[in-house]
């Protein structure tokens, strides 16, 4: 009777040990029947991007054949943090979380979103007011700066590499107060209200901007412009099987030759998918070694 | 003869009363400080409250000083009457809220240091030399009127301002540049006295109000809004509703951060530096306050924008 409780015991102790290592890291996706949840990272106004993402996560779900789940997060950076205790399988990252979760979460490329403007790509501006007389980096001095989010390339990676290669290493001693808004448009209507003097955002949201209010153009005076990173890339964990992978890739890049599929992509204001891959971060991680050079 | 005697007699009952209306002159050891704001606008009086804290925080023991406060009517010559009774005080220095204040007393050259706060765009009014220092702010109004035609469409935009502030007509004209440029139509609305206030057409509104840096209007901004009852225009401010009137949205710098930032000069100069050597300051920390409780009531609005970027929104 001893040894078979002395049995049990074990037998015990190697299922929860089991459970332990796959239990909670095990994707939404191996627990069959529960589909894909893919999370996806806030955008400025997120009541809006929650609606556009709920009609593609229905369109992918009638497209695969499983339930495919979007969840909004509730900060850049939160994907990194949370990604295992909400058991996702994948996320529409940016440039910076993604080339930080190849490394962390082991996840691939398999799409970049390819925006209105026909492009994949975007790049960091750092900007001020044109009233403000700043044009150079000696002139910041002094100042304030509002960065994006410290998750993201062209709002926190880009403007910290540009300011050492021109000479600040440490920007809080170097700048009366630096702060984080947490969107890249709220970066540029910081600097515009005079909240802050210097800021950062993304090419293709200050852009935005500007079409929809051309004031802001005149008012702002882009002093540096980052080299081109993917904006917006699919990434998924490699352990999901590979023919998964490959037909979700192939309903993305066809989403344009049918009439459902381009609806879609106009309400998430999108032009289509491309085929995404390693060698399109080569240039974050090349930003990251600077950084972290002492 | 009797003519003569006459003339002397009166001339010294004038000079006699001239002494009677001046404040106190100090006393041995004691610092005096005269201080200008004009009228009772609350945006100088939180500045003023929050000056008067800190310097009694920072003086050290045993430090007496005094203050001298006038509040005239902000026209050149009452502004001028009170920097001058000020200078005949005799007092150590002179604390300045507002542009008009400010100018006036610069305008009188009397040597005294000045330390002004709550100056719109300070360079602008060249408030420079050896005895000035001071703390100034500036709005963007561009941004103002950014975030206003984010919540509406603006077609014509009404202007409350008043001539006798010089600062108040610099806001008007930055404000005539920008709504030219956008092809939006501005009224103005020029305050000089009540009677001005009794006389708006309340339907002179528009489709929005802007209410400028001017002391007059914020002292009366009661009656100014009484006049559109009924008729309630978008009200937006550079000044933060203290009145609690229901501005919709306000693009500011925190009047308190400006008077300690005043008290910390004025400290500096008691210790015997000199105005020339502290360095001007410009205020950066801008607040955007947006009251959506008073937007709802606007009807089919979208303040989406608004409450992203409000530094504080009011429910």
């Amino acid at each position: 009777m001893r040894v078979f409780l002395a049995a049990c015991r074990h037998i015990l102790c190697i299922l929860m040990f089991v459970l332990v290592v796959i239990g909670p890291s095990a994707s939404a996706f191996d627990n069959s029947g529960e589909g894909l949840l893919i999370g996806v990272e806030p955008e400025h106004n997120i009541f809006e991007q929650i609606e556009r993402y709920r009609i593609l996560a229905e369109y992918l779900s009638k497209e695969l054949g499983i339930n495919v789940r979007l969840t909004v997060m509730s900060r850049y950076g939160e994907l990194l943090k949370r990604f295992k205790s909400r058991r996702l399988d994948g996320a529409f990252l940016s440039s910076y979380t993604a080339a930080m979760a190849f490394k962390q979460l082991n996840l691939e490329p398999v799409a970049m979103a390819v925006n209105l403007k026909d492009n994949a790509f975007s790049q960091g501006y750092l900007f001020t007011r044109k009233d403000s007389g700043i044009t150079a980096a000696k002139e910041m001095q002094g100042k304030s700066i509002v960065f994006v989010d410290p998750a993201t390339t062209e709002g926190y990676l880009f403007p910290l590499v540009w300011l050492r290669q021109n000479g600040v290493k440490d920007k809080e001693r170097y700048f009366s107060r630096f702060s984080f808004s947490g969107s890249h448009a709220s970066a540029i209507f910081a600097v515009l209200d005079g909240k802050a003097d210097i800021g950062c955002a993304k090419s293709t949201v200050y852009n935005r901007q500007i079409t929809k209010d051309p004031t802001i153009g005149a008012e702002l005076r882009i002093i540096a412009e980052s080299a081109a990173v993917p904006e917006t890339t699919l990434c998924l964990k490699k352990d999901i099987p590979g023919e998964v992978k490959q037909k979700l890739l192939a309903i993305l890049e066809k989403m344009t030759s049918t009439e459902r599929g381009r609806s879609v992509l106009h309400n998430i204001e999108l032009l289509r998918f491309v085929k995404a891959g390693d060698s399109d971060f080569d240039g974050i991680a090349k930003m990251i070694e600077i950084v972290e050079k002492p | 003869m009797k003519r003569a005697k006459h003339i002397t007699f009166f001339s010294l009952l004038l000079s006699l009363a001239c002494l009677c209306c001046l404040p106190t002159v100090a006393s041995a050891g004691e610092t005096v400080i005269g201080v200008v704001m004009t009228g009772n606008t609350p945006y100088y009086t939180v500045m003023h409250d929050a000056f008067s804290k800190t310097l009694n925080s920072m003086l050290p023991a045993g430090k007496k000083v005094r203050s001298i406060i006038q509040k005239p009517f902000p026209d050149p010559i009452a502004l001028s009457n009170a920097a001058r009774k000020l200078i005949a005080a005799d007092v150590d220095l002179i604390v300045t809220y507002g542009s008009p204040a400010t100018l006036a007393v610069i305008n009188e050259d009397s040597g005294i240091p000045i330390i002004y706060a709550g100056v719109y765009d300070p360079e602008a009014i060249h408030a420079k030399g050896p005895e000035i220092t001071g703390c100034g702010y500036k709005v963007h109004l561009s941004s103002l009127f950014r975030h206003l035609r984010t919540l509406k469409p603006i077609a014509t935009l009404s202007v409350v301002y008043s001539t006798l502030e010089e600062d108040s007509v610099r806001q008007v004209n930055e404000l005539r540049a920008l709504t030219k440029e956008q092809g939006v139509g501005l009224t103005q609305i020029n305050v000089k006295s009540i009677r001005d206030i009794k006389n708006i057409d309340p339907k002179v509104g528009g489709d929005a109000l802007f209410v400028t840096g001017s002391a007059i209007v914020n002292s009366w901004i009661d009656e100014v809004m009484a006049v559109f009852k009924g008729n309630r225009p978008t009200v937006v401010s550079i000044f933060p509703d203290l009145a609690e009137v229901g501005f919709i949205i306000t693009l500011f710098q925190s009047p308190e951060e400006q008077g300690e930032k005043a008290a910390a000069m004025v400290v500096r100069v008691l210790q015997g530096e000199q105005p020339k050597n502290i360095k001007p300051e410009l205020l950066k920390n801008t607040e955007l306050v947006f009251n959506l409780k008073e937007a709802r009531s606007m009807g089919d609005i979208n303040p989406i924008n608004l409450i992203a970027e409000a530094t504080r929104v009011i429910k």
